[in-house]
Parts: C-alpha cells; sequence; structure tokens
C-alpha cells in the first residue's frame, strides 16, 4: 500500500443522495393507518407486485419502489408520480404479495391523499369534467351511428342537473368545477 | 475418590466450557464419567453469556440445562452448580498447554493460572467485595459463583482481607501450576470469535469510536452491563437516537471470509427488536446484501418490519465521522437505484465469526481436517461430531453456530463416544 | 396437627457478614414450639459445616431446617455431601435469609423479624414432611421409532447400540425416506444412496426390526409402558408394547397447484425441486412434455414460503438445494443455462462457496420475481422481472422448477391426539424448549428427530439423531430406571375421575384408567387418574385443581402448604401491612436471587413461600393466605410461553388468580390484593418493581376484612 497522509481531507461527494432526514416519517405511518394499509410495512421488498404488474414495464417507479418510497416517507414524490393514477386496479400485485401488502388499496389512499392536495393529472381531471357536464363518463355513440340505427338524436332520460348538484358537494366536483 | 470407570476407559477432556463443553460435561457427567472441564477465562458460559436475550425463545442466555446431579428442564446460570458436579473436574483460567500419546490415551499438559479466590470455599460473603475494589463479581450470574480479584488492583488492605476471608479462600501468593493428565477422549467446544473489523478502512471500526460489532451492542444493552442495558454512545456517553446496522462484514468476502457465518442476521434483527421495542423512540436501519433468517427464524425479520425496523437493500458508500460523535453515512439503495444519506448515533457492523484463536495449534497438533479454519468432521458422511480418533468436535468449533445446534451436537458427541464404551 | 414433629434449625451467617441480628434470632427462634435445637454457624456450606448438617439430620430423623443463602446453590452440594454418607436429605427445608432478606433489606429490625417469620412458617412445612427415597422401576428396554428415514435409521443404530431392542415403523415400502432418492447431499457432494448403504447395511446386520408398508393408528399409555397400535398394509390391527417412541417422520414438499401464476399441475414441465433431483438420480434429463433436451431451466425459490397464505417461515433447505440441482444439472448438460429467481439467497456457512462456484460455472441468479407463465407452441414461456436492472425480461426454458416449501409430514396431528405431543403452529412438533431441549417434546419418552420438528440439512438430521438417542438412554437407563421418587402421587380412593390433572398436566403425565378391577360394580365404568412418581416433574399443576386432594406433591401437600401459610403470616395485621409472595423455584427465585446478587432494595414487610411452579398455588391458598391476616397476596412466575416446567404451569396459576381475584370483587375485598407477575432473571428489576406495586396497593387499600373482624359476616357490596 502507498503511502498515505495522516489525516485525510473530508471526501468530495460526487453522488446526489436523498437527505433521510429531510423524510416525512409520518407520511408511512398516514398511508399505514388508512384503510388497507395495515400491512404496509410487512412489505420485504421481494418484488413480486412488479413482476405481476401488467404495465409497471412503462413506469419510472415501479410498484415495489413507491411501496418502498412510502415506507421511507417520500411524500412529494409519491403523489405527485403519475404511476398510481395509471394504475389499472387488476389487484394481481394485491393477490400474490406473500406478505399480504394491499397495493392497490394503497395506491388508491395515495390518489385519494393526492386529490386532497389537488395533484390530479389533467387527464384524469377531464375525465371528471365530462362526468360532471354530461353525467358520463364517454362519449355513448356517434350521431350518424344513431342515425343508421333509427334512434333519436339524442340519449333520453339522463338527468345530468341532479347529478351535478351533488357532485358539485364532493371532492370530485370541487376539483373540477374550480376549473369552470 | 476417583473411580476407574470401564475398562480401558478414562476421563474425558473437554476443551472450551461454552454451551456446547458445558453441555457435553454435563451428559458425560450423568452417566457417570469422569470429565474434565477446562476453559481458558475465569469464568464459564462461553460467548453466549454475553449476549443478554438469546433466539429462538427469546429469553435471558443465562439459562442452562438440568441434569441428574441438578434436576430441571434448565436451571439459571447462577445456580447450575457446576463446580459441584462430582463428575466434572472444572479448571478455569487453564490453558491446554500440550497435548502427547496416543488416541485412547492422551497426555495433556495443563497450565492453570494463579488462583487468588478458590471458588469452591468463596461463599460470595461480601466481605472482601464491601473492602476493596480489586475484589470484584464479573457478574451475578457467573459461575464458578465466586469472586475475582485483579492484582493490578491491589492496594494494602487486600492482605487484611486475605485474613479475615471466613473461608480463608483468598491466596494472594497464588502461582500458576501445571498439570498433566492422562485421558481417552478429547472433546473440542472452543466456540468462536467475532471479527474485529479493524482493516476495513471503509466502517471506521476501531477509529471513531461509535462504531461497534453487534457483541459489543448485546453487552450494552444486557441491564446488568455497565449502562444498565441504555443504548449510549461510547463517544460521549449520550443517548442514541438513531441505529445503523450493516450485516455480511467480512463474511461473503473474497477479503476476509468466504463463508456466510449464518447466525448474525438472526441476531442483528433479534438486537433490532429490542431496541425499537424496548428502548422507546430509537430508529434503527438494517444494511444487508441478503436476508438470512433460516425456517422459524424468519419470524425475527417479520417482527422487525413491523416493528418499523427500516431495510435497505445495498451497501454503504461513505462514512464520514462529525465533530459531535455522529457520523453522516451515505448509503446506495439497490432497490430504488437511488443514494441515501443518513446521520446516525451508532453504527453496528455485523461481522464475521471466525474460530477462536488457539483452534489452529489444536488442530494441528491433533491432525484434524480443517473447513475455513474451522474444524471440521473425519468424514461428513458418516456423522459431523467425530473429527478424529478419540477426538470430538461440537459447537461454533466446526461453525458459526445457534445455541440449540451447539447442545444438539454435544449430545450426539456424549451419545458416539457412550456408544463406544458399551 | 401434628405439632410433635420439631425441626433443628441451622442458622447460617455467612462468615458473619449478614446484616441480621442473630442473637434477637438465635433467641425467638429457641422459642418458637416447632423448632427443636437451634444452631448458629458461619459457614455451613464448607467442610465442618456439613458434617454439623450431616449430624443434624441424624440426631433429628431428617427434619432440618436450614436458614441460609440460596438453597439453589448450596443444596446440591449438601444432598451429594448426605448422599455420601448414606443420609437422606429429602426432608431438609431451606430459607433465604441472605438474598431474599438480609442482602435486599436496608432495616435490620425488619429484616431480622421477616427472617424470624420465614423460619416459624419453614418450621411448619418440616413438621409435615414426608421422606422420599430412590425408587427403582424396570421397564422393557425396547424403543419405537416411527419413520424410516436418514433420522429414523440414525436413531434406530444408536439406540441399538446403547444396548435397545428397536423396531422401525415406515409407511411406504423402502427405508430411506428423502435421501434415497436425492442424487448429492450438501457438502459432502456423495449420492443419497451412498451415505445410507453404511446404515442400511448396519440395519441388516442387527437385530433391529424394520416393518415397512406399515402405519400406526394410535398410542396409548407413557414412558416405560406404551402400547402401539398399528396395521401393516391393510391387515387387521396389531399391538407392541414399548418404552419410548421416536417421532421421525421427516417432512413433505408443498405442491402448488393452487398457485395460478406458476401452472405447476397444468404444465408437465412445470415441476418441483424433489421432482427435478429425481430426474437427475436417473441421469435421464428431458423435457416432460415432449422428451426434448433441456437446455434452460428456470429455478424459481420461495414458492410457498414466507408467504402469509401457505407457510409464514423460510423452509431453510431450499437456496441450498437449489444451488446442488443447479450444478447435477451442469454436469449432465455442461452447456446449459441456468437461472434462479430469488428474493433472499440463504446458503449457510460454506455453503456459499458452493454458491460462489454455480456463479463461478454459469448460474444466472436474478433478484426479482416471475410475472407470468404460459405455455406456446414453442413450448414453455416465463416473464420474469429483474429488481437489480429494473427490467422485465421473457424466456422460454425448457424446465420451470420451483423450490417449495418444506411442509410437516401427514399425521402428525392425527397421532399427536394419542401419542400427547405438542405442535407448533406450523403442524411441525413443538419442541420441549427450544433453546436447550430441541429433541424432546411435551410427553416424556417422547422424542422427535430429524425435519418432523423442522427443517434440518441431512447431517444436521444425523446429529440430531445421535442427541435422541441419548435422551431416551438417560430416560430409560438401560431398562432399570432408577430415580429420586419426588413428584406427584395420587390416591385412587379420593379420586373422582374429573379428569382436570390428565387435561391440564403440562407435560402429560396423568393416565385416566378405566377401573376393570374395581370390586364395586358401579365403580367398574369409571375412569380414574393414575400417575407415575417417577414421570412426573413435580410442577403441582394437578394438586392445584385436584378438587378433592386426591393427588398431591410428596414433598408439598396442601396442609404443609396451609400449615407454612398460617404459620408464616402469624402477627399480621393491618398496622404492617404484609405482602405474601409465592415464588416458583424456576425463573422467579433466579429473579429474587439475581435481585439480592446485586444488592437491590424494596420494602421488607413481604414474606415468600416457595413453590415448584406457580402452577402449584390453587385459589384456596391464596384465599388462605387472606384469611391468615396478608394484606396482599403475589404470585411470581416465569414469563409467557416460558414456564420451565413444561410451559403452561405459569398459564394455569394466572387463572387461578384471575378467579380468586373476582371472588374477591363479589365479596367486597377488593380484587387487586391479589396480582401474578412474571419475571426472569436477566432483568432482575422486575421483581422489585412487582415487590413495590403490591406493597403499595397494600397500605393503600388499608385493612382486610379479616383484620377488621368483618370476614365471614354479611356485607353490602358497592361498586
Amino acid at each position: 500500500m502507498a503511502e498515505t497522509k495522516e489525516s485525510a481531507e473530508p471526501p468530495t461527494i460526487l453522488v446526489d443522495p436523498i437527505d433521510m432526514s429531510k423524510l416525512d416519517q409520518s407520511f408511512c405511518n398516514e398511508i399505514k393507518s388508512m384503510p388497507y394499509g395495515e400491512e404496509l410495512v410487512a412489505c420485504f421488498a421481494c418484488t413480486t407486485c412488479t413482476a405481476a404488474c401488467p404495465i409497471a414495464n412503462q413506469w419510472d417507479y415501479k410498484p415495489h419502489q413507491l411501496i418502498r418510497m412510502i415506507i421511507l416517507g417520500m411524500r412529494e414524490e409519491v403523489l405527485s408520480s403519475k404511476e398510481i393514477w395509471e394504475c389499472l386496479t387488476c389487484f394481481q400485485c394485491q393477490e400474490r404479495c406473500p406478505q399480504k401488502v394491499r397495493v392497490t388499496d394503497i395506491f388508491f389512499d395515495c390518489k385519494n391523499l393526492a386529490a386532497e392536495e389537488g395533484k390530479v393529472p389533467n387527464s384524469i381531471v377531464a375525465l371528471g369534467k365530462l362526468l360532471l357536464e354530461t353525467g358520463q363518463l364517454y362519449e355513448v355513440t356517434e350521431d350518424w351511428q344513431r342515425e343508421d340505427l333509427d334512434l333519436e338524436p339524442e340519449v333520453p332520460g339522463l338527468a345530468t342537473e341532479p347529478l351535478k348538484e351533488i357532485l358539485k358537494t364532493t371532492r370530485t366536483g370541487r376539483l373540477v368545477g374550480s376549473d369552470e | 475418590m476417583v473411580e476407574v470407570n470401564d475398562t480401558l476407559s478414562g476421563p474425558v477432556l473437554i476443551i472450551g466450557a461454552g454451551v456446547a463443553g458445558m453441555t457435553a460435561a454435563i451428559e458425560l457427567a450423568d452417566s457417570d464419567i469422569k470429565t474434565i472441564l477446562v476453559e481458558k477465562k475465569q469464568t464459564i458460559g462461553g460467548n453466549a453469556l454475553e449476549l443478554y436475550k438469546a433466539f429462538p425463545t427469546d429469553d435471558c442466555f443465562y439459562c442452562f440445562e438440568g441434569s441428574r446431579f441438578r434436576p430441571g428442564i434448565r436451571k439459571c446460570f447462577y445456580r447450575s452448580a457446576m463446580l459441584d458436579n462430582p463428575n466434572i473436574d472444572l479448571r478455569t483460567n487453564t490453558r491446554v498447554d500440550e497435548i502427547t500419546g496416543n488416541p485412547g490415551n492422551f497426555k495433556v499438559k495443563l497450565t492453570t493460572g494463579p488462583m487468588y479466590v478458590d471458588p469452591k470455599r468463596c461463599i460470595m460473603c461480601g466481605l472482601c467485595l464491601k473492602r476493596s475494589g480489586a475484589f470484584s463479581l464479573i457478574s451475578p450470574q457467573c459461575q464458578p459463583q465466586a469472586v475475582f480479584y485483579d492484582p493490578s488492583l491491589a492496594e494494602e488492605s487486600v492482605k487484611e482481607i486475605e485474613k479475615e476471608c471466613p473461608t480463608k479462600a483468598i491466596n494472594l501468593n497464588a502461582q500458576s501450576t501445571e498439570e498433566q493428565v492422562e485421558v481417552s477422549d478429547i472433546i473440542l467446544a472452543t466456540g468462536y470469535t467475532e471479527m474485529r473489523p479493524v482493516n476495513m478502512d471503509e466502517y471506521g471500526y476501531g477509529k471513531y469510536p461509535n462504531v461497534i460489532t453487534q457483541l459489543e451492542l448485546a453487552r450494552m444493552l444486557d441491564p446488568n452491563g455497565e449502562s444498565a442495558g441504555a443504548l449510549i454512545r461510547p463517544s460521549d456517553g449520550a443517548p442514541v437516537k438513531r441505529v445503523m446496522m450493516v450485516q455480511c462484514v467480512g463474511s461473503r468476502d473474497e477479503n476476509y471470509n468466504l463463508y456466510c457465518s449464518k447466525i448474525c442476521c438472526v441476531f442483528a434483527l433479534k438486537h433490532a427488536n429490542i431496541i425499537v421495542n424496548e428502548r422507546n423512540g430509537i430508529k434503527t436501519t438494517v444494511v444487508y446484501m441478503d436476508i438470512r433468517t433460516y425456517d422459524r427464524h424468519e419470524r425475527y425479520y417479520r417482527e422487525a418490519r413491523e416493528s418499523g425496523v427500516r431495510f435497505v437493500r445495498g451497501r454503504v458508500h461513505l462514512v464520514r465521522p462529525n465533530p459531535d460523535g455522529s457520523l453522516d453515512i451515505i448509503v446506495y439503495d439497490s432497490l430504488l437505484d437511488r443514494y441515501l444519506s443518513y446521520n446516525i448515533d451508532l453504527f453496528v457492523l455485523s461481522t464475521a465469526l471466525e474460530p477462536s484463536e488457539e483452534d489452529e495449534t489444536l488442530q494441528r497438533t491433533l491432525g484434524l481436517n480443517t473447513s475455513s479454519g474451522f474444524v471440521a468432521p473425519l468424514d461428513l458422511a458418516n456423522d459431523s461430531v467425530v473429527a478424529g480418533d478419540h477426538v470430538y468436535v461440537c459447537g461454533a468449533a466446526m461453525g458459526p453456530a445457534e445455541v440449540p445446534e451447539s447442545v444438539t451436537q454435544a449430545r450426539a458427541v456424549v451419545s458416539k463416544i457412550l456408544q463406544g464404551r458399551q | 396437627m401434628m405439632t410433635e414433629n420439631k425441626s433443628k434449625v441451622l442458622l447460617c451467617t455467612c462468615g458473619k457478614q449478614l446484616g441480621l441480628d442473630f442473637g434477637l434470632l438465635e433467641d425467638n427462634v429457641g422459642k418458637l414450639k416447632l423448632a427443636s435445637t437451634i444452631v448458629v454457624h458461619d459457614t455451613l456450606c464448607q467442610e465442618q459445616g456439613l458434617s454439623v448438617i450431616a449430624e443434624s439430620l441424624k440426631e433429628n430423623n431428617g427434619r432440618v431446617v436450614i436458614a441460609a443463602c440460596t438453597n439453589q446453590k448450596i443444596q446440591p452440594k449438601i444432598d451429594e455431601f448426605l448422599r455420601n454418607r448414606g443420609l437422606n436429605p429429602s426432608q431438609i427445608q431451606y430459607v433465604n435469609i441472605r438474598e431474599h432478606c438480609a442482602w435486599v433489606h436496608e432495616d435490620v429490625n425488619e429484616a431480622t423479624q421477616k427472617a424470624l417469620d420465614m423460619i416459624r412458617g419453614t418450621l411448619a412445612r418440616s413438621a409435615l414432611s414426608s421422606s422420599y427415597e430412590t425408587a427403582r422401576r424396570e421397564v422393557p428396554a425396547h424403543v419405537t421409532v416411527i419413520g424410516g428415514g436418514i433420522a429414523g435409521i440414525e436413531a434406530a443404530l444408536s439406540l441399538h447400540k446403547f444396548g435397545y431392542d428397536v423396531t422401525i415403523f415406515e409407511i411406504s415400502d423402502d427405508l430411506g425416506g428423502h435421501v434415497a432418492k436425492l442424487p448429492v447431499v450438501a457438502p459432502t457432494g456423495k449420492p443419497g444412496r451412498e451415505i445410507l448403504s453404511g446404515r442400511l447395511k448396519a440395519l441388516e446386520n442387527s437385530s433391529i426390526q424394520v416393518l415397512t408398508n406399515t402405519r400406526v393408528k394410535f398410542i396409548e399409555g407413557e414412558m416405560g409402558n406404551f402400547t402401539v397400535h398399528y396395521s401393516i398394509e391393510s391387515d387387521e390391527e396389531q399391538t407392541l408394547t414399548t418404552s419410548a417412541v421416536v417421532m421421525a417422520t421427516g417432512f413433505k414438499e408443498f405442491k402448488p397447484t393452487m398457485m395460478d401464476e406458476y401452472r405447476y399441475g397444468k404444465s408437465p414441465d412445470v415441476i418441483t425441486q424433489f421432482d427435478l433431483s429425481q430426474m437427475i438420480l436417473s441421469g435421464n434429463l428431458k423435457r416432460p412434455s415432449d422428451g426434448g433436451d433441456v437446455k434452460e431451466v428456470v429455478m424459481v425459490q420461495c414458492v410457498g414460503s414466507r408467504s402469509e397464505d401457505y407457510k409464514r417461515d423460510c423452509s431453510k433447505l431450499c437456496c441450498t438445494f437449489a444451488i446442488d440441482n443447479s450444478l447435477e444439472i451442469l454436469k449432465l448438460v455442461p452447456d446449459a443455462k441456468v437461472r434462479v429467481v430469488y428474493m433472499d439467497i440463504r446458503v449457510p456457512f460454506e455453503n456459499e462457496m458452493i454458491y460462489k462456484e454455480s456463479r463461478e460455472k454459469g448460474v444466472d441468479y436474478i433478484r426479482g420475481r416471475v410475472s407470468m407463465v404460459w405455455e406456446e407452441d414453442d413450448g414453455l414461456h416465463v416473464k420474469f422481472y429483474d429488481s437489480l436492472l429494473d427490467q422485465y425480461f421473457e424466456t422460454t426454458p425448457d424446465l420451470l422448477v420451483l423450490s417449495t416449501a418444506i411442509l410437516p409430514s401427514d399425521s402428525l396431528e392425527e397421532l399427536s391426539e394419542t401419542l400427547g405431543y405438542a405442535l407448533e403452529s406450523d403442524g411441525h412438533i413443538k419442541e420441549l424448549y427450544g433453546k436447550l431441549r430441541r429433541t424432546e417434546t411435551r410427553r416424556r419418552g417422547v422424542v422427535a428427530v430429524g425435519a418432523v420438528t423442522h427443517p434440518q440439512f441431512v447431517f444436521e438430521s444425523i446429529t440430531d439423531a445421535q442427541a435422541g438417542a441419548l435422551i431416551i438412554h438417560n430416560e430409560l437407563q438401560g431398562g432399570k430406571i432408577e430415580r429420586v421418587a419426588r413428584g406427584a402421587v395420587l390416591n385412587v380412593d379420593d379420586c373422582v375421575g374429573c379428569s382436570l390433572c390428565a387435561q391440564q398436566c403440562p407435560r402429560g403425565v396423568p393416565l385416566m384408567i378405566e377401573q376393570t378391577e374395581a370390586e364395586d360394580e358401579e365403580q367398574k365404568i369409571l375412569f380414574k387418574a393414575s400417575i407415575e412418581t417417577l414421570n412426573c416433574h413435580s410442577c403441582g399443576v394437578c394438586q392445584s385443581l385436584c378438587p378433592t386432594g386426591a393427588t398431591q406433591l410428596c414433598f408439598l401437600s396442601n396442609e404443609q402448604l396451609w400449615e407454612q401459610i398460617k404459620a408464616t403470616l402469624e402477627g399480621a395485621g393491618p398496622d404492617y401491612p404484609i405482602t405474601l409472595c409465592f415464588y416458583c423455584e424456576e425463573c422467579s427465585v433466579s429473579t429474587m436471587d439475581i435481585a439480592g446478587t446485586r444488592h437491590m432494595t424494596y420494602p421488607a414487610s413481604t414474606r415468600f413461600i416457595p413453590v415448584p411452579c406457580a402452577g402449584r398455588i390453587s385459589i384456596i391458598d391464596i384465599l388462605k393466605a387472606l384469611e391468615n391476616g396478608a394484606s396482599t397476596v403475589m404470585i411470581a412466575a416465569c414469563e409467557k410461553d416460558r414456564c420451565h416446567i413444561g410451559g403452561t404451569g405459569n398459564e394455569i396459576a394466572q387463572v387461578q388468580v384471575n378467579v380468586a381475584r373476582e371472588i374477591l370483587n363479589a365479596i367486597g375485598w377488593k380484587g387487586e390484593r391479589v396480582d401474578m407477575f412474571r419475571m426472569f432473571s436477566a432483568e432482575p428489576e422486575r421483581f422489585v418493581y412487582a415487590i413495590k406495586i403490591m406493597t403499595k396497593r397494600a397500605k393503600e387499600l388499608g385493612p382486610t376484612p379479616v383484620h377488621q373482624g368483618t370476614a365471614g359476616k354479611w356485607v353490602e357490596v358497592s361498586e
């Protein structure tokens, strides 16, 4: 070994670490205390959830990483992630988890928390708007299809006014209506 | 008084009075076979005694099996009456110097350090303990139950105390003695030692005071220990708030030991559970490559996760000391593919469990097989406790082992010896 | 009452260092009516002192009370000394005036009074004591081994060498169990057959009886006298008399047919590790579906293990098993590609080096899980996720090998109902004490070796079996059992057949026997208890539950304890409220002794009475204590799951305490006067804490109705 100086200078840190003391430990407890969150910390990062997920291939944060981030307390990153909203809710992860962590349900909890803070992706807001205006989440039929089938031009019997009233008092209404 | 046992069979020498050695001694004694139990330290019990709570039962390490002489499923150490058992000749503070002779008729030279206090006479009345700091009790559970004298702390009063001892147990002029004994069988039960990773610069052990090993942590957690079980920083005695443990330090490592030390994941998690559940509010993180909690020990891993111990699959990138004694540690998390930085009060290394230092000489003298420095059986396909002709091995002398394994191996040794003498 | 049986009292001053007023003590003890003579000695445990004890024993017909340091340390020494001189020490009683008195109380007067009270109490116990001797019992020198795998064979051979006749029962047609079918046994590198061959030969050349195709149906009796009911193939049931039983039924591999994601049972190319071993052993490694060559294998670890849905714990062997099998595959097909998908690789000690060898030989380890398995025309497709690369992969292996969980063998539960061993929550046989008594079970004379208790490697099972044989040999002593008859003795005339003792004995000692020999016709249909004292562990649970006092410990009868309670509490009143503490002579005495050695202090208004196990204390004993003037009553016992005697004595004590509290509350005496505390010696503060609570309650709750003279009179109870 080459001779080294007695006292070394503090090394230059080139990596960019996450400062653990700045993470929000209460986030883990928050999710844990929400319905379906009890088993959160039973997770041992086996990554079965990610393996089972049909679409996680396109995610930057995989399901096991998101659960890990919740446990560590990375509130910001989790609640502003696009991934939780892209969850297909197929429940494969939850079914296969060997420690019975309710992954899908935990993602639902995260979505609710994110919505509380107004962090909802535009595409979801747009869906909400559609719900509020038309009472439906999608266009039922095209006009020309209705003509071809000899149906009346408008879909009858959809009572959108009472629905709008009810929805206005909900968080969905707040999130969506405020844009109007 | 020394009866000659079965024809052509003499006493059995047991080197090492840890759990394995003591179990072998007791079982042989119960079968009326004379044993000479040799221990290099002043008290017996070995490594297990200093570990506060034992797995898999999470009760104190101080218990030991009962026997015909001292019936019961188990008995606390201090009352295991090892010294009084008529078939066990217990020699503490004794080393094996030389082994000559032939299998079945070994001649062993033993050197015993000066016996300042005769444990057979000491009644722990407290007279000497009250009058001079040179006399102390190693621990309330120590076996033999006797006072320990440290000549380096001798004062004027010790001569008086020697005279006043009610049982004349003290002899300040005691000298080392040597004796040659003849034995027919030898059992190696020399246990393991924990590696002190002074050469591993990356962890700072030996450089930074708040870096310790798991066994050192166990001693700290023991309510009968110096800090009465409280977790305090070695550097300044301040209470510890954040602990980080690193697994596989010096094990599974081409630079140190290739093998896995098998039990360190379990006892690290045992400690982590104690820290989180019984010492309020201390945050613990465990950095690992693989968590190896074999069969039912998986529950320690489960309980750790449930109790809030955090796990990071990865390795330590950097350890940097702060002026206040705490350490800034950057760890690579391989599952997030990110680096995490922590500020830690107590950095605990789960270091490799290596063979005892005396092992090498004994192995060479007796011509035994070795595996990774530990004693290996003569023919594993046959059985695991026979190391040679009339030479047996049990416990961690064969490789890191849990207490129940060591006990089973010791019993297997006795089983083989008895079968040979039928 | 027996007031004529006086005992000699020996008081030890412990080298004149004990802080008690020995003058006062000598005087006052001398005045006690049950004390014959008193001797004050400085060092009773040394040679000269021991001679004094021997002399005293001869003078006083065996009745001696020794007031000294903890009997836990000196009793074995004293007993040995006396036995070597042909004397019977069984009636000696001990009082701890050191660790339980002088060392823990600051006020010398209070401590001296306490010592006096406890000596008086012990004299009362001594006055009614009876001696017990070593008893002999001849039993057949025969042991039954259930299970003909490696553990069973090794146990049989060891027992045979010890001189016992052995019968092995094996349910299949061949001996050897799983090991016979292993191509390689870690870490010897030898095939299972080779490990077995020497042993099988030894078996043939011995007189060990081997019964294959035999099923054990049930077993009755107790150690020294078991009757095994079995049938060979589907023939009639036969019986065998035996003295001890070795359970060695091994394990069963989990077949994951319900785990859809792996398609086990649906696709023939998805197999278990054991299935793979069979293929390797036959040397014929081919795809089961179409017999094609095997070029690529994917193995999956932890299938069914570490899972809340199946087996919670790790199966220990499967990582090593998988790695061994991968190396065997490479031997058969050197250019095969083996991938192992894992969560944690668990290879102990030198198996780590075999792990390394496999990596060097090109085995691919993927930390991750399998996403999906499906079949296409070209065969099996497997998609998996690699958590370290954060990537999904797809491959087309020829074989998908699942490392499935190790489960307990079948019918363990059924046999446990008659043989009486306990089961763990995962179905394996429960060890008597996981740290030091791993091969023993709840039932004396029944040992469990090999994988039947928990997954074990082959050489671990061999060691286990050898240890198990030793245990049995220690118990049976070659068929001539000789043991001190210290335990429960049953008077069958007083027994009403309630069977509480048989149900609650922690070690299943009492048997319920049909009274076919009874003279009275009405009695013939009854079942009454039968207790073999030499099998008994002397806890006293049977005694505390027995409604008629039919079963009692020969060294602590009901009368003895009641007289001791009365005498200890003589003069107890409301001005100096006394807490009476019954302590078990296992964890509690240790905790108290260590608290003493560390000179921890606590109130002296406490009186201690030792019992072998907290389970010995019944509701009646607790109420008697209050009846005789105690202000509060405490039971000190072992921690939960740690009862040293057998595992449940302390829980039974808890039930008794709970009922006592209810009774006291119902009659307005305040249930908090009675409580139970658990402890162990590593934490002596627990005892101190408990005492402080109970003495505080004694003061706060004030005089009891006994003190006030209103006991037994109608009182309005207000909430």
